[in-house]
């Protein structure tokens, strides 16, 4: 998701959603996290 | 081209386990009238699926039995739906077999009828996922599938792109990373 830099998502289900760069850092944060918690760390 | 081709809507969906009954999966034609009369498609050439899951693909033997329908797709999904008995342990699968006329792999770049697209392996919902970027008018959007979601329906009141996981899908732990970089 860093290196494709997307204007835009369309999802599987439901509207598009405008992506920028503060988003793109929101997505990779959230896969950070989760990631955390999945490792325990 | 399509990217995924597969139900019209959740309603179509195949939640329980009654096969035989009412709500059992089953394609029906959509979208393809008003694609033909409101935007002049008369032919359907190529179908490239974002992931292997049955509400995104059982459309495209449909496709490829009236159209023709060439259906390329990432290397980890080709197998998946092509034998897709061989991976019956694989939630989601749908049963009938799908021909697959090219195989992409990771980070490739591909052209239909002078559209730039790429596509990339991208796990989460399930292992074998791909995102599909295409430049169109001068933007970049990303086909994300299932692993692109917009969470409202769950609650969550901003519009955000969130990545699924779910873990009967084949999870494993370095999908994290691999949707991430």
């Amino acid at each position: 998701m860093q290196a494709i830099k997307p204007d835009l998502v369309c999802p599987g289900h439901g509207e598009l959603i405008p992506m920028d760069a503060l988003r793109i850092a929101e997505y990779t944060d959230y896969i950070q996290r989760k990631e955390a918690a999945f490792r325990c760390r | 081209m399509l990217i995924d081709y597969g139900l019209v809507s959740p309603g179509h969906l195949h939640f329980g386990n009654d096969h035989d009954g009412m709500r059992a999966l089953r394609f029906v034609e959509h979208h393809i009238d008003q694609l033909r009369d409101d935007y002049g498609v008369r032919d359907i050439e190529l179908a490239v699926p974002t992931h292997i899951h049955d509400d995104h693909v059982c459309g495209i033997p449909f496709l490829q039995k009236h159209f023709g329908t060439q259906c390329w797709a990432l290397d980890c999904i080709a197998p998946v739906i092509f034998d897709p008995a061989a991976w019956a342990s694989t939630p989601c699968c749908f049963h009938k077999p799908i021909e697959v006329h090219r195989i992409l792999y990771d980070g490739e770049a591909f052209q239909c009828r002078g559209f730039d697209f790429e596509i990339y392996y991208a796990p989460g919902q399930t292992e074998y996922h791909a995102f599909i970027l295409g430049k169109i008018d001068g933007k970049r959007i990303v086909f994300g599938g299932d692993n692109l979601l917009n969470p409202q329906a769950g609650g969550i009141a901003s519009v955000i792109a969130i990545h699924s996981t779910v873990m009967r899908n084949s999870f494993h732990l370095e999908m994290h990373a691999a949707a991430r970089r």
